[in-house]
């Protein structure tokens, strides 16, 4: 390769290991958001420089200018993202709240980009990049959860389980986070055979899962590795697959915090009280949903559901008067990005992520043998992230935060670089 | 051609550095102040001396405008710059405030927090309306009025419920 696209590329990759290293770990003290609003303004600062380097890059050089015009699908997924989420900013019910999204968009896509670009000539390490936060993320929440060690001075009135938070900031985000490199990591164990210490830094993944006491992460978690097991062709995979579905489902059983909540949650099912069940989060669904029927091209806009959610709710309450609680607040988020990307961006937002995550899906089909054991990873990984980020997004709300983004971004993008001209195969 | 080009990335990058520097940096420099003043405005009630009191509203006065002039629809800094004008009884100017934060987000705690003032204001019908919204999403703001405002705003957030559950399964409100 000519010095100069080297150069470039290897710019890009300092910028990207940065987001990668610096997003999960960073906080600061004493802030009215402690994590989140960092974790924004880190990966919006550096995204920028990413896009000032990736421009820059093409300006310069033309082999790195040829390096950009790359005409893969996933490419033009990552480009219509933001042009659509301009466009339904610039149809918003509320201008103002939308007015910032379109650049957090340009920024994730931005990152796509350079990983596409980046991580292809790159080996195991490239996954590294993405676990080591994460790990130390695990170690953090399981030190907290246990009460071995908190690092910092807990009001005493939060509850035990709120507590948990690692560098990401409440169990929820934290179980969330830890999901998709919980399943890369048990795909890399699988796809490199040599390295299977890999199979300690999943268990240890689950760990940070069961720590954060949070359900939807465990269940996605226990359906990626599932499909995982469904969609491998060899019996080693299988068993390796089965065995930590079991020792997720002993751990989730095992830790005390998490069995209790477990428990809360099959006495509400067995009373049928969908509120309580599903932590009132069916309410602020119903009202995304009518939201999303009043428009369902363009949506209300970006950070519309927080803005309107009220006077919809009220709405709500008269369709559905026996979910109505009288101690139940406001929602920000929908918890359930499927109905918030419908609500908000309308039917093409939504068109744009299945896409996405179709895309992603397919790469575990693609037939034909493979010595590669990046392909290898690529493919035992794709369907079951795909799977599981779909499920983590009916519950959670991964597309609206940073810390869970990224991982999410990145570990898709590794699998399409490291898949690009396999198709044939 | 190609000093027009590097001329052009050298500008590409300054922009760069020049929207982190207008809007990442002031971002968490106003996420910092905002912590502080949240927390000022949480032991207001605490500080019995009311010079002090009123000097900390000041200078959080000033660095709410501040952070606001950066991020215009930040709807908790409207309701912190609120909270201390309402510390320095400038009573009509807090309420412009929280109606200025409604338009940006509709939160029960907007609305509880308005019906406080307008109570403070004198304006009851005003207050009953905030916090019978505010009590429509959660029953805990009536806490902070006293009788008999609490008892009726109470009354009409469970009628409210009844009247919906009648009209749902066609029969008569037991409230009506």
């Amino acid at each position: 390769m000519p010095e100069s696209p080297r150069r470039f590329l290897t710019v890009l990759w300092v910028l990207v290991v940065a987001i990668l290293l610096v997003t999960p770990l960073v906080m600061v003290p004493y802030s009215f958001d402690v994590f989140r609003t960092p974790k924004d303004a880190v990966f919006v600062s550096l995204s920028l420089l990413l896009i000032a380097a990736l421009a820059g890059g093409a300006l310069l050089s033309d082999d790195a200018a040829r390096l950009l015009r790359m005409r893969a699908p996933i490419v033009f997924v990552a480009l219509a993202a933001p042009l659509w989420t301009a466009v339904v900013t610039l149809t918003s019910m509320r201008p103002g709240v939308s007015l910032y999204k379109p650049l957090t968009v340009v920024c994730c896509s931005a990152f796509v980009v350079a990983t596409l670009l980046t991580v292809k000539g790159r080996h195991f390490s490239a996954l590294m990049v993405v676990l080591a936060p994460a790990a130390v993320n695990s170690l953090l929440a399981t030190v907290q959860s246990t009460g071995v060690w908190q690092p910092w001075a807990i009001d005493p009135r939060i509850p035990f389980r709120l507590r948990t938070t690692g560098l990401i900031g409440n169990p929820n985000d934290l179980g969330t986070y830890l999901t998709l490199p919980a399943l890369a990591a048990f795909a890399a164990a699988i796809a490199w055979p040599r390295r299977k210490w890999m199979y300690g830094v999943a268990v240890l993944f689950l760990i940070g899962i069961a720590s954060a006491q949070s359900v939807t992460p465990v269940v996605a978690a226990v359906a990626g590795l599932f499909v995982m097991a469904v969609t491998s062709t060899t019996r080693r995979l299988r068993y390796a697959t089965f065995g930590a579905l079991a020792a997720l489902i002993v751990i989730a059983a095992v830790h005390p915090a998490s069995r209790t909540r477990f428990a809360r949650l099959f006495e509400s099912a067995a009373i049928g009280r969908l509120p309580e069940l599903t932590s009132m989060r069916v309410v602020p669904a119903a009202t995304a949903w009518r939201m999303f029927l009043d428009r369902p091209l363009v949506g209300v806009g970006p950070g519309g559901f927080s803005a309107l959610y009220m006077t919809a709710k009220l709405e709500t309450d008269a369709a559905y008067p026996q979910w109505i609680r009288v101690g139940a607040d406001s929602f920000s988020q929908v918890h359930n990005d499927h109905l918030q990307v419908l609500a908000e961006t309308g039917l093409p937002g939504y068109a744009i992520f299945i896409a996405a995550l179709g895309l992603l899906g397919a790469i575990t089909f693609r037939r034909g043998e493979v010595a590669d054991e990046r392909v290898r990873f690529a493919r035992t990984f794709a369907f079951p992230a795909a799977v599981s980020f779909a499920m983590l997004t009916l519950a959670q709300f991964p597309l609206q935060l940073t810390a869970p983004m990224v991982p999410a971004l990145y570990l898709g993008a590794l699998c399409f670089a490291w898949t690009a001209g396999d198709e044939s195969v | 051609m190609k000093a027009f080009r590097v001329v052009l990335a050298v500008l590409l990058l300054g922009a760069a550095i020049a929207v982190i520097e207008r809007a990442m940096v002031p971002l968490v420099r106003c996420n910092l102040a905002k912590g502080a003043i949240n927390r000022t405005v949480r032991r207001f009630h605490r500080i019995g001396d009311e010079y002090q009191r009123f000097n900390m509203a000041r200078r959080n006065l000033v660095r709410c405008d501040e952070c606001l002039a950066a991020f215009p629809n930040d709807y908790q800094m409207h309701l912190l710059r609120a909270a201390n004008l309402r510390i320095l009884g400038r009573y009509d100017e807090a309420v412009r405030t929280f109606e200025h934060a409604l338009t940006l987000t509709e939160r029960a705690e907007i609305y509880a927090q308005l019906g406080e003032v307008e109570i403070e204001r004198g304006n009851v019908e005003a207050a009953r309306r905030a916090l019978l919204k505010a009590a429509t999403f959660n029953i805990e703001h009536v806490m902070t009025v006293d009788q008999p405002m609490r008892d009726e705003i109470y009354t009409a957030v469970y009628a409210r419920i009844d009247r919906l559950k009648a009209a749902k399964h066609g029969q008569a409100s037991p409230s009506q």
